[in-house]
């Protein structure tokens, strides 16, 4: 049997697995991305995080920029990808570490995980806007997780 | 075209794109430096431990990835360097998709490399075929058929799970418009290109279009299989997944650029299907 057969072989099993099991298996997996109904009435529900400066005013944090190789996205699901209170706790405190140590002139004071339970009636294009997105934070942000000095 | 050009063709694009898209930047060596806290391990690393690897491994593997990936394009040495360079790339890429996030976008164009990096892809178009002559009988077809296998099976997955998972309200209900506007929130830190044309958001007036958008999708991504068997169906569905890759960057904000690697595989498609191409076999 040819090197090639095998390889078709495995191609084939591994994305096989990967489908039956549901997750992935790298290199092969069953690529559910956007593929669960996203629409009422399923929680709608984001998460975002922000640095504290040493006089405890909030911080809007730039991923891409402060902290390759995440982006904000990814940054959240590696944070939530076990989302135990002292887990997350701790990816907090690491990576709160890991930040003051590449921006070392001006470190912050900690990291907070906020989390937003929208109701349907505010996703729509005139909510969303980047002016009233504080406002939507305001009123439906809860603190879910922080580092601890 | 002989079946050793159009490998060579293949091996040229491949390795260039990767080399353009992820071998100039850092992204892959920098999740050396990502807290040991975030290490969730996936596949073959789960069995690893973070401490076992170094962050200088990961160093060296990236710069010998990357620096190997113009001399595979150039097909200098290309059996010794082709499986080294996969097996450095199956490594690196496992390991930044150790860290709880699974981008998706990677795993195929690491999985297409397997049959290009074990295939006789430098027997024409190279520096190696200046040095020694081509292989009597070489399998010049499997590799290419592998390659076209992964690309059907990616996309055909993607629209089997969106059955299995959302079933038919996926297609009936709001879910893409609802998707499509979540991406500016969610992805508001990249892209900026996306964002300033706002398509997502236009699109959020018309529900009915993004519903049909929804089914011509998914639809196309579970007709990917015919394109190992039906050549007239092959390019009306391969260019109709690109130009639906193209929109999905446009309106949720997720950039494919990587998948022309992936794509490359088809390139000697354009001369089986014109005649004159044919001809000159």
């Amino acid at each position: 049997m040819s090197l090639q057969r095998v390889i078709t072989g495995i191609i084939l099993l591994g994305s096989l697995a990967a489908f039956i099991a549901k997750r992935d298996i790298f290199p092969f997996s069953d690529y559910p991305m956007y593929s669960n109904v996203f629409a009422a009435p399923e929680p709608l529900t984001f998460y975002k995080v922000v640095g504290t400066t040493s006089t405890g005013d909030e911080t809007s944090l730039s991923f891409q920029q402060d902290l390759p190789p995440f982006w904000a996205n990814s940054y959240r699901e590696a944070l939530l990808i076990e989302s135990a209170p002292n887990i997350v706790q701790r990816k907090l405190n690491a990576t709160l570490k890991w930040y003051n140590k590449r921006h070392a002139p001006s470190p912050l004071a900690g990291l907070k995980l906020y989390r937003y339970d929208l109701p349907w009636s505010e996703f729509k294009p005139e909510t969303l806007t980047p002016n009233n997105i504080q406002e939507l934070a305001r009123r439906y942000g809860k603190l879910e997780a922080e580092s601890k000095p | 075209m002989s079946g050793a050009t159009k490998l060579a063709l293949v091996r040229i694009v491949f390795f260039s794109v990767l080399f353009s898209v992820r071998g100039t930047g850092p992204y892959l060596r920098l999740w050396s430096e990502v807290p040991a806290e975030l290490w969730h391990p996936n596949g073959l690393l789960t069995f690893i431990p973070h401490a076992a690897i170094p962050s200088q491994i990961i160093d060296w593997l990236f710069e010998f990835w990357r620096w190997t990936l113009p001399l595979c394009a150039l097909g200098l040495f290309y059996r010794w360097l082709a499986p080294l360079n996969w097996l450095a790339s199956f490594f690196l890429f496992n390991y930044a998709h150790s860290f709880g996030y699974q981008t998706h976008t990677y795993m195929p164009v690491v999985l297409a490399g397997l049959p290009l990096a074990f295939s006789r892809a430098s027997d024409a178009w190279s520096a190696d075929s200046r040095l020694r002559p081509a292989a009597q009988n070489a399998d010049y077809d499997l590799p290419l058929f592998n390659m076209r296998l992964v690309f059907a099976l990616v996309f055909f997955a993607a629209g089997l799970s969106k059955l299995r998972n959302g079933g038919i309200e996926w297609f009936t209900g709001d879910t893409l418009r609802n998707y499509f506007l979540r991406a500016s929130t969610i992805y508001s830190d990249v892209h900026s290109t996306a964002h300033h044309l706002s398509i997502n958001i236009a699109l959020y007036d018309w529900p009915t279009v993004t519903r049909l958008m929804a089914v011509a999708g998914a639809g196309l991504e579970l007709l990917a299989p015919l394109t190992l068997w039906r050549r007239p169906l092959t390019s009306l569905i391969v260019l109709g997944l690109l130009a639906m890759q193209i929109v999905i960057y446009f309106t949720v904000f997720v950039n494919f650029s990587i998948y022309l690697a992936l794509y490359s595989c088809w390139l000697p498609a354009v001369f089986e299907i014109w005649p004159r191409g044919k001809s000159r076999d």
